[in-house]
């Protein structure tokens, strides 16, 4: 049984934050020696989650990643009770396609919204196989 | 920082206009990719090639922006050629279903 591990980042709503997110997330993961194959979708999906954070929320995000037995847990909260759609009627026009990215490559995923905000939260399980 | 940075570099490859795209594309990027874009279909009368082998990253708004080039593309009367797309890069347009909207060259004849 492995233990918890947990990291976290305030990031702002500058679009810098998505490239900052990013770093968060390779350098946390890599420390934590997950494979890099595994790697690569937990960049894409933090990436959209904190763009659609920014851009739609218009809100400085909190990235933060939790690794529990094998499964990795990825959250990003903000102050914003706008819940993100994913649009598959504007697949074309790439508008929701961002969350389309992220229901392919979440094993599981969900919002939990409050009065003071929402939290998306990915789970990719077997992260932390072998 | 020069790893999370995107660089744009135009030049000519067996007679043709190509956009060399390296680093990370980014909603923060977007816009320049965009105008990088526009200018090359402009340029080319429609048939341009974009290589995406140098590409390190790309989320849904730097697909997004590929997908419209592409479509303003075909509407001069030529298309977008993606050349040798990096495995990140071939692995985010799949995952988004676009793959076959694209022709991908793996080389210049």
């Amino acid at each position: 049984m492995k233990s918890t591990r947990e990291a976290l980042v305030q990031l702002t709503s500058d679009a810098s934050s998505l490239g900052e997110g990013r770093r968060f997330v390779a350098q946390t993961l890599r420390a934590w020696q997950v494979d890099e194959s595994r790697i690569e979708p937990v960049l894409l999906v933090a990436s959209e989650l904190v763009a659609n954070a920014i851009v739609h929320a218009g809100s400085a995000p909190t990235l933060s990643l939790e690794g529990s037995g094998t499964d990795l847990m990825l959250r990003v909260a903000d102050g914003s009770e706008i819940l993100p759609v994913a649009r598959a009627r504007a697949a074309n026009e790439g508008g929701g396609r961002g969350l389309m990215l992220v229901q392919a490559l979440a094993d599981r995923w969900g919002i939990d919204a409050s009065s003071s905000g929402k939290t998306v939260w990915v789970a990719f399980e077997g992260t932390f196989d072998s | 920082m020069s790893e999370w940075d995107v660089n744009f570099e135009r030049s000519e490859r067996a007679g043709r206009p190509v956009l060399a795209v390296t680093g990370e594309i980014d909603l923060a990027v977007a816009g320049r990719f965009e105008q990088e874009l526009e200018t090359l279909v402009a340029d080319t009368g429609g048939t341009g090639l974009v290589d995406l082998s140098g590409v390190g990253f790309i989320d849904s708004s730097g697909i997004r922006e590929l997908l419209k080039a592409n479509r303003a593309a075909r509407a001069a009367g030529g298309e977008l050629l993606l050349l040798s797309p990096s495995a990140p890069c071939r692995r985010v347009l799949e995952i988004s279903g676009v793959w076959n909207e694209f022709t991908v060259r793996e080389a210049l004849p």
